[in-house]
This record gives structure tokens, C-alpha cells and sequence, in this order.
């Protein structure tokens, strides 16, 4: 099963922020959708949010959850939270190197 | 009065390709968007779940459409929602084509080509006197070879349209096995 979040290609960002919205806990679709736009400021919509979700589900970071009717819940697994993890502290890395540098020049406060 | 009536065929041909051909494209742009007018929210989820294969339907078809319900519900509804449920389904299409289904793909076109205009056209074409040849391979020869033309087009043509077919249905059959 591949480890990295990355792999997705163009999905690597949607895919990043669905598996923090399950960190939380598990949820459906729409849910997902708004906590997303909630946490991120970013709207994932319907056709980008389950080009995701099911590449996900087919890496192993995602396991799908009995139908609440026609809902059907997702919740992250162990591989895909350590697959957060993992994007969270290299993106964590960029941002301090950048901000950082923005400060040395004192663009920043 | 024939050039006059030239020029009227030639204003209405202008008319079709110019304007009403680029309103019916987008008008059925549109509807498959599930945008048409009219449409209630039902009509248009079902429209919008079309853009996905069969396939990928029987698995999340039921929890997309939740989404979209209730996505529209919440007022959401608006043309970049259709875009994106259009592009993420043509997407998970393309993943389905395979090196089979895209020969089996070029082998019906190429069939056709050689079956319909360059066959039963051409054989109809080559009664009528003074037919320009234009792009009619079997117009530009003479005689016996004509019909050879024409014939071996058709049978060629109609084996590989036949061939293509039964590729394509293996394909589907396979499919249905390992799903």
C-alpha cells in the first residue's frame, strides 16, 4: 500500500484536508464538506471531494463505515493517519523555513 | 434566380453552423450539466450521476447522490458544482479505457469510415453523373475498379466494425467477471 499522501497527485491537497477533517472523527460526505470549508477556508466540492475519498479508501486511509441510509461515514485508519502525519510535518517544515526567511528579509513582523 | 438561390442556401447553411449549431451545443452542454430548464433537483442529480460509469456508480453512486441532495438543499447549486461532478466523472471514465477498448475504439471508426461514405455512399455516388470525386476514393477510379473499390471497402469495413464489437464485448464481459 503506498505510504505517502503525495502519490495522489492532484488529489494530494483535497486528500490532506479530508484525512485532518477525520482525524476528528468520522463523517459522510457533505460533513465532511463543510468542516472542511470551516477549518481550511477551502469549498471541496462534490466531484473532487469523492475523487479523493475513494483513492483514499483504495490507499488504505480511509475505510468506509456502515450506511446511515443513503450516508455513508468514513473514518481514517492507522496508515492514513500516520500518512497525515507524516504530510503535516513536511508541510510544517516548508512553512517555518519560509516564514523564516520572510522575517530575516523583514517582510515580516 | 439560381444564383439568388445559391446565395439563400448559403446564407442558411451560414445561419446553421454560425448560430444555431453553437446554441444547441451549449443548450445540450447544459442539460447534461443538469442544467436544463425545467429540471428539478432529482433530474438534475440524476443527470449530473450519469457523468460516472456504471461501475463506479454501484459502489458510491448512492452517497454521491446524498452530496449532491444535499449540497443543492443548502443552496450550493450553481454551475462550478456541475463542472466539478462532470470533470471528477469524466476522470474516473478515462481510468476505465483501456489499451483494448481504445483500438477496439479506432477499429470502429476506421470501420465505419470504410464501410458507410466510402461504401454504400460511394456506390450510390458513382450512379449519379457528374459527381465531383472529392474525397470518395472510389469516385477517382474508373471502371471494373470502382465496384473492386467499393466492395472491398465494405466487406473490410464491415469486418473491422464486427471485430471491434466483439473486442468491446469481451472487454465488458471480463469486466463483469472480475467486478
Amino acid at each position: 500500500m503506498a505510504e505517502h499522501i503525495d502519490e495522489l497527485g492532484r488529489y494530494s491537497g483535497p486528500a490532506t484536508l479530508i484525512l485532518s477533517s477525520l482525524a476528528e472523527a468520522p463523517k459522510h460526505g457533505y460533513a465532511l464538506m463543510q468542516d472542511v470549508e470551516a477549518f481550511a477556508g477551502v469549498v471541496l466540492r462534490p466531484g473532487t471531494l469523492y475523487g479523493a475519498l475513494t483513492r483514499l479508501e483504495k490507499m488504505g486511509m480511509v475505510e468506509a463505515l456502515p450506511s446511515d441510509g443513503r450516508r455513508r461515514p468514513y473514518r481514517i485508519t492507522g496508515a492514513g493517519a500516520a500518512a497525515l502525519e507524516a504530510q503535516l510535518a513536511s508541510q510544517r517544515r516548508v512553512a517555518d523555513v519560509g516564514l523564516r526567511r520572510l522575517k530575516a528579509r523583514g517582510v515580516l513582523a | 434566380m439560381s444564383r439568388l438561390r445559391t446565395a439563400g442556401w448559403l446564407l442558411l447553411e451560414l445561419i446553421m453552423w454560425i448560430v444555431c449549431f453553437p446554441i444547441a451545443l451549449v443548450l445540450l452542454i447544459m442539460r447534461l450539466l443538469g442544467r436544463g430548464r425545467g429540471e428539478d433537483a432529482e433530474a438534475r442529480v440524476a443527470s449530473l450521476l450519469q457523468w460516472y460509469p456504471a461501475s463506479w456508480r454501484r459502489r458510491h453512486g448512492d452517497e454521491l447522490e446524498a452530496l449532491l441532495h444535499d449540497a443543492i438543499a443548502d443552496g450550493r447549486d450553481d454551475l462550478a458544482l456541475s463542472l466539478d461532478v462532470a470533470r471528477a466523472g469524466m476522470g474516473e471514465r478515462l481510468s476505465t479505457v483501456t489499451a483494448k477498448r481504445v483500438s477496439a475504439g479506432l477499429m470502429a471508426g476506421t470501420g465505419w469510415t470504410l464501410f458507410f461514405p466510402q461504401g454504400i455512399v460511394a456506390s450510390v455516388l458513382v450512379m449519379v453523373d457528374g459527381m465531383p470525386p472529392t474525397w470518395f476514393v472510389a469516385l477517382h477510379l474508373t471502371g471494373a475498379a470502382q465496384w473492386a473499390a467499393i466492395t472491398f471497402n465494405i466487406l473490410v469495413g464491415a469486418a473491422l466494425v464486427f471485430a471491434s464489437m466483439r473486442m468491446f464485448a469481451r472487454d465488458c464481459a471480463r469486466r463483469r467477471r472480475t467486478a
